[in-house]
């Protein structure tokens, strides 16, 4: 298993994709180095919020386990086994001793940590770029969310990606926008079956409340509806989504005959 | 002891396409040859057995198991496919031992079994480059590596020998032959009888899906010896060749084409027709310049072989 992942990490990091990815995650360092250069960060201020602070976080968390992280997993998630199948290897896969759920699980853990690692490298860079706004709390609920995002995206586009192998990226998209975006940020109970409501909860709970009392109090109000779970129920929930995607992607590799090799 | 494979009424269908037609078979351990033209079902046969594809009916069994998603039995098996395919970002050690290791050995071992086993095919020299710069008999002998590395009881190698040199293909058949020796079954497929003849003398020939001879060397032979052979002789004055020919036990028709100065003759007797030519070359004088055959290769026999419904 370990082997497979390491083979798993290094065909990431030396494959054609990694310059689209690093191209993703380069983007909002280079629009904060962008704006840094032009004028600096210029907020109104208002006594006892800091505006800055949470103007900041909240485009990083926009930009990162938001987008971002959603994007690399879809490039990524949706050919877990079809860059396999591309360069006609999953036949040294398949036809191994390893069990192909084990197959299925070692490159689906070593897709979502090297995404996870480099969204965070990227997020740190961001992150010290804009001053660390909100402190370390604010560090931690972003680089949870971009964990919680990278593996419970990973494994929906995984499936994704075996349920409809060559529409994958225009139906992760549609899936992305509809579902995660707006879906997601409509106050009703539809919006808690998104993944995106979880990590908000999680990443709201690890941050903490950043508004003055009595801000917080007007906001509490109407927190629920956009990021209502607790942080244990939005960590079981995206859990289950990612066991859930993987667990039916595991059935239906266990069950397909894969084009492995040409010929009659 | 089970035995190697066992198949009963096997079938496999590409949606309209016949890969394998109600095949049955029994093969006990030992080296195989699977002899049979580009299409006729040696690769499809050879993905059921190693647990790549479903039969669409019928039952197959290697070593008594189905081994249609069967880890357990996949460890015994060691499996070169025909088509290149790598990744070629790693050197031929690292692809080896990577094989190795999803192959349940632990790192140590198969760090240990991989040179061995790249040493074994002759790949010893060049297995820290990256597969990238390899030639096709490189790649060729370190696809042989992964499927020896981990020792499997059977290997199932899809047309081994092609894209070798030579030197290369008379070493790969010496080490087929070997690991036959050492115990091993090996499953070996190709389209040019020669090289499989060199390596066993069990075949099992296979066309249009279907099994139309196994059995030893001898048998085959014997299939070939009734199949009547054309022979083109290239020499001066092809009409008096072809008086003096056709008069010959041994042959059974003589065709000739003075425009291009030559001959076609039908012979069951090949030996026989070759030992008297040139005997009746020199009594006649006449000089021969070019000798041929088209019935050499492997498809003109089972287009033969399928023509009287065998």
């Amino acid at each position: 298993m370990k082997s497979l992942v390491l083979l798993t990490a290094r065909q990431i990091l030396g494959g054609r994709k990694i310059w689209i990815v690093a191209a993703f995650l380069s983007l909002p360092i280079l629009l904060l180095t962008a704006v840094l250069v032009a004028s600096g960060f210029d907020f109104p201020e208002e006594e006892g919020v800091d505006v800055e602070g949470i103007a900041l976080s909240t485009f990083l968390y926009i930009m990162y386990p938001q987008s971002l992280c959603v994007l690399a997993s879809l490039l990524y998630g949706a050919s877990v086994l079809a860059g396999e199948i591309e360069d006609k290897t999953l036949v040294y896969l398949f036809t191994s001793a390893l069990p192909r759920w084990k197959v299925l699980a070692g490159k689906y853990a070593a897709t979502a940590a090297a995404l996870a690692l480099m969204s965070i490298a990227s997020m740190s860079v961001a992150y010290a770029l804009c001053g660390a706004p909100l402190g370390p709390r604010a560090w931690l609920a972003l680089a949870t969310s971009i964990v919680g995002a990278c593996f419970t995206y990973t494994a929906v586009f995984c499936l994704l990606g075996l349920l409809v192998p060559r529409r994958a990226i225009p139906v992760g998209l549609i899936y992305a926008v509809v579902v995660e975006f707006f879906l997601a940020s409509v106050p009703a109970l539809v919006n808690e079956l998104t993944a995106s409501y979880y990590l908000r909860s999680l990443a709201w709970h690890i941050a903490g409340n950043p508004f003055p009392p009595e801000i917080a109090e007007d906001f509490e109000e109407v927190r629920p509806i956009i990021s209502g779970a607790t942080a244990p129920d939005a960590v079981l929930a995206l859990g289950i989504i990612a066991v859930v995607a993987l667990t039916v992607s595991g059935w239906v590799i266990h069950r397909r005959q894969w084009p492995l090799t040409e010929g009659v | 002891m089970s035995a190697l494979l066992t198949c009963q009424e096997l079938t496999k269908l590409y949606g309209v396409v016949i890969g394998v037609n109600d095949l049955s078979l029994e093969l006990e351990p030992g080296v195989h040859g699977l002899l049979g033209p580009n299409g006729a079902g040696k690769s499809t046969l050879i993905k059921l057995i190693t647990g790549q594809l479903l039969p669409t009916e019928g039952t197959i069994r290697v070593f008594g198991e189905n081994p249609w998603n069967n880890p357990k039995l996949l460890r015994r098996i060691g499996y070169c496919p025909e088509h290149d395919a790598f990744w070629k970002f790693l050197t031929g050690r690292q692809f080896v031992q990577t094989l190795a290791e999803l192959s349940g050995m632990p790192p140590a071992d198969a760090a240990y079994a991989t040179e061995q086993a790249l040493a074994r095919v002759g790949a010893a020299d060049y297995m820290r480059r990256p597969i990238s710069t390899y030639s096709k008999g490189m790649r060729q002998r370190t696809k042989l590596a992964q499927s020896l590395v981990h020792d499997p009881d059977l290997l199932v190698l899809d047309e081994p020998l092609s894209g070798t040199d030579p030197v290369g293909r008379h070493e790969l058949m010496d080490l087929i032959g070997e690991l036959g020796a050492e115990g091993k079954s090996v499953l070996v497929s190709s389209h040019v009888m020669h090289e499989v003849q060199a390596m066993t003398r069990r075949f099992l020939l296979i066309y249009g899906g279907r099994v139309l001879a196994a059995g030893d060397v001898q048998e085959i032979r014997r299939l070939l010896y009734e199949i009547p052979h054309r022979i083109r002789v290239a020499c001066d004055r092809p009409r008096d060749l072809a008086r003096d020919l056709a008069a010959q036990p041994s042959v059974d028709g003589v065709q000739t084409d003075a425009d291009r100065g030559e001959l076609w003759v039908t012979t069951r007797e090949p030996r026989e027709f070759f030992a008297v030519l040139p005997e009746l070359a020199a009594a006649a004088g006449l000089a021969i310049h070019e000798l041929g055959s088209e019935d050499e290769s492997l498809d003109a026999v089972f287009e033969y072989l399928v023509g009287d419904g065998i």
